[in-house]
Formats: structure tokens, C-alpha cells, sequence
């Protein structure tokens, strides 16, 4: 629309004053007919946000008006005489995303290539696959609780017959409990899979042929054509599973309420449990702001990162 | 050229866009700032509400609407019972009545309150009350008690525990509703196998003390091939139905009498533990892990468990679920003290200050503890009515098991959970449940995980921090 307005206001000079109200007209509905989403965005999230600024600064219950403490609530998090589970949280927070996300990568790119072969019925093992992705959170962790569970549960069931060794107490030891919800991260890769066999099937056939006339193997074609021209993919994937993983929730709220002695206490679930079990609305902002400043950082540098591995395609790089 | 631009834009764009979701997920959610609402605080309550002025009275022919809000959807039918006999008697007043689970109950609750939109009356536990009367966010009943003797008379039919546990500063804030207090169940086929007898009666099972406790417990645990079959006691790391029996038993307490410092690592709460926590730590009770796997109760449905610390809530489901076997009940063991004490909890019907109706509903609030409503409740035999006139309908002696009336015994030798006004009181409950957890399943020496425990307590009720 823009280049047509353009093309026209240089050709008919005469016109362009009565144009230029139409465009502005356009541009009126545009903005009120995007409005249902920049309104939503304006006080469902950006009101909310600045206003969490002004409530991490203060005390406030709820019921009672917010009293001012400036920045006691951060001192607190921070010093040793406050709140040690706060960086116990981001530790356990940071683990969790250290291990699970570089495997849930792996895996999901796995699982994508063996979905990406040319088989009769391989929609049906997509849609497999992909099923996990759209099951409700709370449902699967019920179901995983019975996975888990130490006597009947169906992976202790497997240790026992392969190795006949008696496995841990998953959810209520304080050594496995994360690892149980690491492990459970590890079954729900359907939506990067998905994305990823997207790009897959983007990347041009005539790539390959070229590469086979040049007498590549399968292995050289994966990696000198599949792993560069994934590489966006990869990255996104990469950055979204970071976000995720440092925001888990449901899984340790509904297993594991943070315990046990607070060895699945996610950033977010102290979050939650200051801010709606015991009121501490102002402390619980200021958890937010701290794990969204931790976040932003985290990304920042994945994506200061991406030029040294990311490959985009007619991108001219060391000329 | 386009092409490869709009995939590297979608890539950043898609990131970006995550990066908004986080923004968003990160965020508290908007809650009406409360400016709205005047100044409250620990007097603001005790002005009175002066219900001759409140805009109670409808005006002719129009009914006054009522939400009342509770979270048990097995007792709905019978709170319907009730509004049905009420809205007979006063035809101008609609009760609506309203389930909210209860995994979302204390949010969405909290949070009506402070922005609008509470239901008019609702259901109330103890661990809330001391906080939400403290906020000054509940009807003062007392005033209209105040006002009619025989309104005051009939709100001292509740049993004291629960009438002292729904006063603030000295007024009723709350009509009590039903209560629960605690026993332990035997499986009498178990203790047969073991050659034991039931234990004695007289003077209120005045043998059953902690000694013998342990030694039924030694005598019921079985093991075979070295895996326990048989577990003795379920002593589970929970208060209600578990170790805090034992402490106030032995003279001990959770909290000072003013509600300043924390009491467990002090000589009778440590001795009660250590009694307690034994049975844990030499295999007479089943683990966390056991417990993880089997529900308690299962475990003593299936004969897992011989005897199990239980609140009479139970017995409605012991009765149902137990066939193969007779089940009996006995107290709280005696502690050396020679007090055998029990937990009682309770809920209170309860009205929101900023309700429109003030009269009406403390009509309905009335009308629920009075002989008429209360006796509705007790028919159907879910849970022990508060008061002491109907609380007998759940003692009924045709209903299982034989010494079911302990329960009501018990009654007055029971205390309930130390409840504050600030903080919250799941707040400073975090630290003891924390390092139970460590002395239950870890092993740390008792007297030091209650000291690191008292430690932390006392700052949050000091209002240290946050």
C-alpha cells in the first residue's frame, strides 16, 4: 500500500493533499482496529509492569494501602541477614535451565530429523510427537506424579526389571526431585520439534544435490548443509527455551510445591507463593523485576552470541 | 534478497515476542490498587458497624440477593438445605450459593476483598481469621449481639475452643459452623494377630500412654525379608494429624501466648518430637517415600498400616472403604505430663464488612448457627457440628466405629493452631515445615533443626524483612 500511495503522490502532484487525509484516515483504522490488542497490551501488561515498579518499592498486603520501604525489599533478597531461598531459587532456576535446555535442543532436533523422513504414515508419528504439546500442564503432571512415584511408579518399574536395582524416591528425595522434573522436560519437545522440522523441510533440495555432485556423504551433508541452515531455527529455539525453562512453574507447583527443603523452589513459584500465599505483593515484584532483569541479560548474550554461530542465508561474512 | 531479511526477522520478531510474553508472565497482575478502601488497621474494626443505619432494608417487594462462598462441594448439598429452610422463613431474602475449589479459595477470596466483588458471607478457617480481622475486612458480629441477649445466647452454644478461636480482640468476628478434632485409628484384626488387647477404657483410656503407644507400635510392624510389610503407626510429618497432638500433650506449644516467639526447641516441644519423630526413625512408621506412593489412609484400608493419627472427617470414608476388617478408635496418647491433648479446628460462617446487605445476611449467618440450621448440618454427617446441642447427631450410635465419641470428649481437651494476624500464618509456618522435613527424612539432630527453626520464625513475626 505504502509504494502504490508513494507512486501516485509523485505522479499526480495535484492529489496529494486529498491522498495524504486518506492515508491518514487508513491509518486511523488501523490503530482502531488493532486497538483490541495495543489496548490488552496497554493495561493488561504495560500498566501492570510500571506498576509493579512503584509496588516492589513498597510493603503492601493487599488489603492494606502499599507503605513506602524504597529498596528494602531488594536489600533483602540480597543481603545475608534476609532472604536466602530468593537466590536459592535462581540457583536451582539456573540448573534446571543449564541441563534441560541443551538436551530438550538436542532431543527435539532428533526427533524432528526422524520425523522428516519420507515414510508411509510419518503424519501419524508427528502427530504422536507433537501431542504432548498440547496437553494441559496440570493433567500431565498428575500423570507424572504416578511416573514418578517410587514403588509403583512406571520408570522405578523399569529400573527394576532391566537393572534390579531399587530406584530413588524421585519427587520427595531432595537429590532427585530436580532431575524428575528435568526428566519430565524431556517429554514435552513437540513444539520445537515442530518448528524445527518446518525448517527443515525449508531448507532447498537443490543444496543437497549440489553438495552430492560434489561427493559428500550423508554426515558431511548434514553438517555442512542441514546444521547452517538450521542454525536460525536452532537459535530461536534456543532463546525460547531459555525464556521457558527459567519460568517453569506448574510442574513443581503441582509435584512438588517447591519441596522437598526447597529443592525444586523455582524462581517463579517463590515468586508465587510470596505474592498470593502469603500477600508480600511488594516483595513478590521485586522477585519479578529481578528474574526479569536475570532473563534479559541471559538472552542478551545468546543473541551476542548468534553471530559467531547463526547462519543466515546470503548473509557475507569476513569480506 | 526479501526472503532471507523476513527469515531473520521472523527469527528476532518471534524472540522478541517471546521476550513480551515473559514481560507479561513476570508481571503481578493488575490488582485495583486500593485507595479506594478507607484506612484500616487494627482499630478500624471496632467501630461499630451501626446496622440501623446500614442500607439493609430492601425496599417492598424487592429481594435482598446473598452470595455465600464455601469450597466443599460434598457439603453443597447440604448448605442448600439449609438457604432452602431459611429463604422459607424469610421470603424476601435469596441465598446464592457459590463452590470455589479450594486450591484457588484463599486467592480468589483475598483478592475480592480487596478489590470488590466478595461474596457477602462466606466460609473461614482459623489460620485466615486472625489476619482478615486484623485487615479489618469482616463484619463485627458482637455488635449485633450485643443487641439481643438471645442472639448472644445462641451463639455461646458453640464450644469454648471454637467461640475463643473466632473472637478478635474480644468480639465475635465469625459464627462458628463445624468443627474437627483428632484420634487414632486401630485396626482391631492387626492387634488380634499380635496377640494384643484393646486398650483399656476406664477413666478415659487413662492406660494409653506414649509407652504403650510405641510398644503396640513394636509389636504391630512386621518385616520381611528385609522390607517392612506391616508399618506399627503412621506418624506422618503433618501437625494436624500428626506431631502436634504429641507437643501439646507434653506441656509444649507452637508460639508464646503472645504470639512473639517460637516455642518448638524448647524442652516439652523437643521431647514430644523425639517421641514422635521415633517411630519415624526406627521403622515403626511408614517414610515419606512410602507415604508418596500409598495415601496414608489407603495404606491402613489395605492393612499396610496398623493404627493411623486421623481427624473424624475421615470416618465417613473409613466406613465406606473398610470391609474386610473391624476398626476402632482410641485417643491421643498420654504423655508423661499425663495430658493426652488433641488439635481442634473448625470453620466459621463469616460476612464481609462491604456487604450491602449487612442485616440480611447476618440473618442468614444466624439462622446457619442456630439449632434449626445447625441441625441440618449434623443429619447428614460429614462433619461435627459446632454447637453443643447438635453436635450429638454426629455422635449417633448406630454409625461406626465403637468408640467414635472421643471425638466429642476430646472436644475440651483440644487447642487450636496459633493463628496471627501479621504475617500470614502459612508465612512463618514455611520455616518449621522446612526443617521437620529435614529431621523426619534427613536425620538432623531435632533440637538443632527447631532452633534453626525458632531462629526464622521469630524474625518473621518480629516483621523483619520483606
Amino acid at each position: 500500500m505504502a509504494t502504490t500511495t508513494a507512486v501516485k503522490r509523485v505522479s499526480v502532484g495535484a492529489r496529494y493533499r486529498s491522498m495524504g487525509r486518506m492515508a491518514r484516515r487508513e491509518n486511523l483504522w488501523g490503530w482502531i482496529l488493532s486497538s483490541p490488542w495495543w489496548l490488552g497490551f496497554l493495561i493488561f501488561t504495560l500498566l501492570p509492569m510500571l506498576a509493579s515498579i512503584y509496588f516492589s518499592l513498597t510493603k503492601w498486603d493487599i488489603l492494606t494501602p502499599p507503605q513506602w520501604v524504597g529498596l528494602q525489599n531488594y536489600k533483602y533478597m540480597f543481603s545475608k541477614s534476609g532472604d536466602p531461598i530468593v537466590l536459592h531459587s535462581f540457583k536451582i532456576t539456573t540448573i534446571y535451565a543449564l541441563v534441560s535446555v541443551p538436551l530438550r535442543l538436542v532431543l527435539g532436533f532428533s526427533i524432528a530429523l526422524l520425523m522428516n523422513q519420507n515414510i508411509r504414515g510419518i503424519f501419524i508419528f508427528r502427530t504422536i510427537y507433537y501431542l504432548p504439546a498440547v496437553l494441559a500442564g496440570v493433567a500431565v503432571a498428575m500423570l507424572w506424579r504416578w511416573v514418578f512415584n517410587s514403588e509403583f511408579g512406571l520408570i522405578n518399574l523399569l529400573i527394576w526389571t532391566l537393572f534390579k536395582v531399587k530406584g530413588p524416591a524421585w519427587l520427595v528425595d531432595p537429590d532427585w526431585a530436580l532431575w524428575a522434573l528435568i526428566i519430565m522436560s524431556m517429554w514435552d519437545v513437540g513444539s520445537p520439534m515442530l518448528i524445527y522440522l518446518a525448517g527443515l523441510q525449508g531448507i532447498p533440495t537443490d543444496l543437497y544435490e549440489a553438495a552430492m555432485v560434489d561427493g559428500a556423504n550423508a554426515w558431511r551433508r548434514f553438517w555442512a548443509v542441514t546444521i547452517p541452515m538450521i542454525s536460525p531455527v536452532l537459535f530461536f529455539n534456543l532463546v525460547m527455551g531459555i525464556i521457558d525453562a527459567l519460568q517453569t512453574f506448574t510442574q513443581a507447583f503441582i509435584l512438588t510445591e517447591g519441596g522437598p527443603n526447597n529443592a525444586t523452589m523455582f524462581a517463579i513459584l517463590y515468586m508465587y507463593l510470596n505474592a498470593f500465599r502469603w500477600f508480600k505483593m511488594g516483595f513478590a515484584s521485586a522477585i519479578a523485576w529481578i528474574l526479569f532483569i536475570y532473563i534479559l541479560i541471559l538472552t542478551l548474550i545468546v543473541f551476542r552470541s548468534s553471530a559467531l554461530w547463526v547462519h543466515y542465508e546470503g548473509e557475507v561474512k569476513g569480506r | 534478497m526479501s526472503n532471507k531479511i523476513s527469515r531473520r526477522q521472523f527469527v528476532q520478531g518471534a524472540t522478541v515476542l517471546g521476550i513480551g510474553v515473559v514481560l507479561a508472565a513476570c508481571t503481578p497482575k493488575a490488582t485495583p490498587t486500593p485507595e479506594a478502601k478507607p484506612q484500616t488497621g487494627a482499630g478500624a474494626q471496632t467501630q461499630p458497624q451501626a446496622p440501623t443505619t446500614a442500607p439493609a432494608a430492601a425496599p417492598a417487594g424487592q429481594k435482598v440477593q446473598l452470595r455465600h462462598m464455601i469450597w466443599d462441594q460434598v457439603q453443597q448439598p447440604a448448605v442448600a438445605d439449609q438457604a432452602k429452610m431459611f429463604m422459607e422463613q424469610n421470603p424476601d431474602i435469596a441465598i446464592e450459593i457459590q463452590v470455589v475449589p479450594w486450591s484457588q479459595y484463599w486467592d480468589k477470596l483475598w483478592t475480592a476483598l480487596a478489590g470488590g466483588g466478595a461474596p457477602d458471607t462466606f466460609w473461614l478457617n482459623m489460620s485466615n481469621f486472625a489476619a482478615l480481622s486484623y485487615k479489618g475486612t469482616l463484619l463485627n458480629i458482637q455488635d449485633y449481639l450485643d443487641k439481643d441477649p438471645n442472639l448472644q445466647k445462641e451463639w455461646d452454644m458453640n464450644f469454648d475452643s471454637l467461640k475463643a478461636a473466632y473472637k478478635f480482640e474480644g468480639k465475635a468476628m465469625s459464627w462458628p459452623r463445624d468443627y474437627d478434632t483428632i484420634a487414632i485409628a486401630v485396626n482391631l484384626k492387626l492387634l488380634e494377630e499380635a496377640g494384643l488387647a484393646f486398650p483399656d477404657e476406664t477413666d478415659s483410656f487413662k492406660v494409653w500412654d506414649w509407652a504403650m503407644c510405641r510398644s503396640y507400635a513394636e509389636k504391630l510392624t512386621k518385616v520381611e525379608g528385609g522390607r517392612t510389610i506391616q508399618f506399627g503407626l503412621a506418624a506422618t510429618n503433618t501437625a494436624q494429624e500428626g506431631w502436634f497432638n504429641w507437643v501439646y500433650s507434653n506441656g509444649g506449644s507452637v508460639l508464646n501466648a503472645d504470639k512473639t516467639k517460637c516455642t518448638l526447641n524448647e524442652p516439652p516441644a523437643i521431647e514430644a518430637l523425639k517421641d514422635y519423630i521415633a517411630y519415624r526413625r526406627d521403622g515403626l512408621s511408614p517414610g515419606e517415600e512410602a507415604i508418596a506412593s500409598q495415601e496414608v489412609n489407603d495404606m491402613f484400608y489395605t492393612g499396610r498400616v496398623a493404627m493411623s493419627i486421623v481427624g473424624d472427617w475421615n470416618l465417613k470414608d473409613f466406613n465406606e472403604r473398610i470391609t474386610d476388617f473391624e476398626y476402632d478408635l482410641v485417643p491421643i496418647p498420654y504423655a508423661p505430663t499425663g495430658k493426652s491433648m488433641c488439635m481442634i479446628h473448625g470453620l466459621g460462617d463469616t460476612i464481609d464488612k462491604n456487604t450491602k446487605n449487612p442485616d440480611a445476611a447476618f440473618k442468614w449467618v444466624s439462622f446457619l448457627g442456630s439449632k434449626d440450621g445447625s441441625t441440618i448440618l449434623g443429619k447428614t454427617g460429614t462433619v461435627i457440628p459446632s454447637r453443643r446441642d447438635t453436635a450429638e447427631l454426629w455422635f449417633d450410635p448406630s454409625f461406626k466405629p465403637k468408640h467414635r465419641r472421643i471425638y466429642l470428649e476430646w472436644t475440651d481437651k483440644s487447642v487450636f493452631w496459633p493463628n496471627t494476624a501479621v504475617p500470614a500464618t502459612s508465612e512463618w509456618t514455611k520455616p518449621i515445615n522446612d526443617e521437620l522435613a529435614l529431621a523426619f527424612e534427613q536425620g538432623k539432630d531435632i533440637q538443632q533443626a527447631m532452633d534453626d527453626a525458632a531462629k526464622k520464625v521469630d524474625e518473621i513475626l518480629a516483621g523483619k524483612g520483606a
